[in-house]
């Protein structure tokens, strides 16, 4: 039930992600309303499919890389959702609905299993959530920060086509950036001083943990975009910069480390 | 009953002639009053904008009810009704439907899909609701569904979508760099028509606040009061660059009226949020320099244009689906308005019925008074379920001989065996 759960949300928000640039390409009044429904119901499927981790291995999808991934997928694409909604930036659809989908995909090529990882309870649950809250704000903030630069483009060399057309206003995408910024800075800071903590703080052997590096990584990837967003001239411009460059540099290193050190059933 | 609209329009009148035709909103009473009183039409509403004076109307007789508005028209510009025929169209029935659905649509408008005529069509019909007697069942009905098929065609299709000329083509390109207007300053430079017009935009988007600024300082003063806004004078634009979001130039100055030494001496190190500038002048107003600042968004009047005609080659190309739905409209409402025509015989025929049966009923119960009051009430309640038993099947099937067209016939047959057209029905029966 957890797999086939898992593979139709990952169907509908693949549909989603086609009916966008359909969208993108055609000027239609409805094709992004009917994109947000099916994201919708893609993330009903996905948080049924969460539901029915939970009852399988009686834990929560926090542990291991496939429920992670998973869980990452479910804040990306209702945060999706709640653009739509809410502010009518359906469009920001475009580039967080298929990295909701890839999520998902990659969660079932790794399996949706619990990790080996030991847990701390509470404060551990906690750490997690907060962590990948602040992940999910970054792809929300990545997503903004590119639909940013590619409208700035347009506007400044003058092409009215379909991306002028189809993504939000630049200021738009700049207040969302920014939100998202400061969102995951927060959440992700207490995540890792919780982690720490559940750690145990001071262990030198810490330093060397992959979990650590990734997450002082992307804190510093968050403070570095948020410094750029600081001060006068192309604040907005390099605010978006910095979360595109930010995100891939976070996505990259993950790789890295997980070529590093792979194995052992961390996460990483 | 049948239905029509006579009237002129932007295709097939000139400007000259169709402000002639024009009606004032108290004056569309008065219209639609005298028009309803003569008895040749039945329901009337008037709607009267720039662009079109049209007639609708629920008439007995389609060919004199049209002549009478072929000659209020006639008498609004002091000519004979034979004279017009060239300006004036009619549509009747199904035709008379589709044409109201087209236009409060936006499909009929000058500029296809704008929405301003979807208001007007609503201010018509509630209008002419005022005046007594005016609009009754099918106007009504034909006015609501037309409202309804006008929003849907703004909702369901792009018709409507992208700007439709220079104004609102800046007001958009403004739009997608701010978001929302509103709380944003202007400065308009020029004081022309163009820039009014803009200026007009502008203030319905929500800019708080707009700067004018004219080498006439009277023309900017007289400009800024109409639209509750600041005047200046054109050599004091340099204070007011930095606290403005948008500047729309549009003066007919022959030479730069913003260069960029002008820009830098305003904005030394260039403005530190979005400057939007729209220069709409012939020959440009704004150095193009100036448009390499990194947060200038810097557009001219060809920028404009091309804007408005992909957007129009947009809407264009909606027009299939849009009219779909108004052909879907049409259907619709005309399956309703067809069942208007079986309502007098199916009135006439249950009251024929009621009659015969309170007759009989009456007649029995003389015989037998014997029986008490829940004996006699048993024996009404009976004979009612009959008689509606028995008519229910004729009611149905009438109703859907006129939904396919056999209407005529089968009323007809019905009237005649059942003598209804011989029956004295009032309302007391």
């Amino acid at each position: 039930m957890t797999v086939s759960l898992h593979l139709a949300a990952l169907v509908a928000y693949s549909a989603a992600t086609a009916l966008l640039f359909v969208s993108l390409v055609r000027t239609s009044v409805r094709l992004p309303d009917y994109a947000t429904g099916i994201v919708a119901l893609g993330l009903a499927l996905h948080l049924g499919g969460l539901a029915s981790y939970a009852t399988d291995f009686g834990e929560l999808p926090l542990q291991g890389l496939g429920p992670v991934l998973s869980s990452l997928a479910l804040l990306i694409a209702g945060g999706s959702v709640v653009f739509a909604v809410l502010s009518r930036t359906g469009p920001l659809g475009i580039v967080l609905t298929p990295v909701a989908a890839l999520a998902v995909a990659a969660a079932l090529l790794t399996g949706l299993r619990p990790g080996d990882e030991a847990t701390g309870g509470f404060w551990f649950v906690l750490h997690v959530v907060l962590s990948t809250v602040g992940y999910a704000a970054l792809t929300v903030a990545f997503a903004a920060g590119l639909m940013y630069l590619l409208q700035f483009r347009q506007l400044k060399d003058k092409h009215f086509g379909a991306v002028f057309r189809f993504f939000p206003p630049l200021q738009t995408l700049d207040r969302i950036g920014g939100t998202s910024l400061w969102t995951g800075f927060a959440a992700l800071s207490a995540g890792l001083l919780l982690g720490a903590t559940v750690a145990g703080a001071g262990d030198p052997a810490a330093v060397g943990n992959p979990h650590l590096l990734w997450g002082v990584l992307t804190w510093l990837v968050f403070g570095g975009a948020l410094l750029a967003r600081a001060g006068r001239g192309r604040a907005g411009f390099r605010g978006a910069l910095a979360s595109v460059v930010g995100f891939v540099i976070v996505v990259f290193a993950y790789l890295l480390l997980r070529t590093q050190f792979s194995g052992g059933g961390v996460f990483l | 009953m049948s239905l029509a609209v006579v009237g002129v329009s932007h295709r097939t009148a000139p400007v000259e002639l169709r402000e002639r035709f024009a009606v004032a909103r108290g004056e569309a009473d008065r219209a639609v009053r005298a028009l309803t009183t003569g008895g040749r039409v039945a329901e009337a509403v008037l709607l009267s904008t720039c662009n079109r004076t049209e007639l609708y109307m629920s008439t007995p007789d389609v060919r004199t009810g049209t002549a009478a508005a072929r000659e209020w028209l006639a008498d609004r510009v002091d000519a004979l009704p034979a004279d017009l025929d060239e300006v004036v169209y009619e549509r009747r029935d199904r035709g008379a439907v589709g044409h109201l659905f087209r236009v409060a649509g936006g499909l009929d408008s000058m500029v296809l899909g704008e929405a301003q005529i979807q208001g007007q069509v609503r201010e018509a019909y509630e209008s002419s609701r005022d005046v007594p007697d005016a609009v009754g069942p099918a106007l009504n009905r034909l006015f609501q569904t037309a409202l309804g098929v006008g929003g849907r065609i703004r909702s369901e299709t792009a018709v409507g979508l992208g700007a439709a000329s220079v104004p609102s083509a800046a007001v958009d390109l403004s739009k997608k760099i701010f978001g929302s207007l509103k709380g944003r300053r202007a400065l308009i430079l020029g004081a022309g028509e163009m820039s009014e017009v803009t200026l007009e935009c502008l203030r319905s988007e929500g800019v708080r606040a707009a700067v004018v600024a004219n080498r006439t300082y009277e023309r900017a003063v007289e400009l800024a009061a109409r639209w509750d806004s600041e005047a200046i004078r054109l050599d004091a634009i340099d204070e007011a660059l930095p606290t403005v979001d948008i500047v729309i130039s549009s003066t007919s100055a022959p030479h730069l009226v913003l260069t960029a030494e002008r820009f830098h001496r305003a904005l030394r190190d260039g403005p530190d949020r979005p400057l939007c500038i729209i220069d709409i002048a012939i020959p440009r107003d704004v150095d193009p320099a100036i448009g390499e600042e990194t947060n200038v968004f810097l557009y001219n009047v060809d920028d404009l244009r091309q804007i408005v005609d992909d957007s129009l080659g947009r809407r264009q190309a909606e027009m299939p689906r849009a009219e779909s739905l108004v052909s879907e409209g049409v259907e619709e409402f005309w399956s309703w308005y067809s069942t208007l025509e079986v309502v007098p015989t199916i009135r006439d025929l249950r009251l024929r019925a009621e009659r015969v049966r309170r007759e009989e009923v009456e007649r029995v119960l003389r015989r037998l008074r014997h029986l008490g009051p829940d004996d006699r009430e048993a024996i009404d309640v009976l004979t009612r379920a009959l008689m509606n038993k028995v008519l229910h099947s004729p009611t149905v099937r009438m109703r859907e001989a006129v939904g396919n067209g056999r209407g005529t016939a089968v009323l007809d047959t019905v009237r005649y065996l059942f003598e209804l057209d011989h029956e004295e029905v009032n309302d007391e029966d």
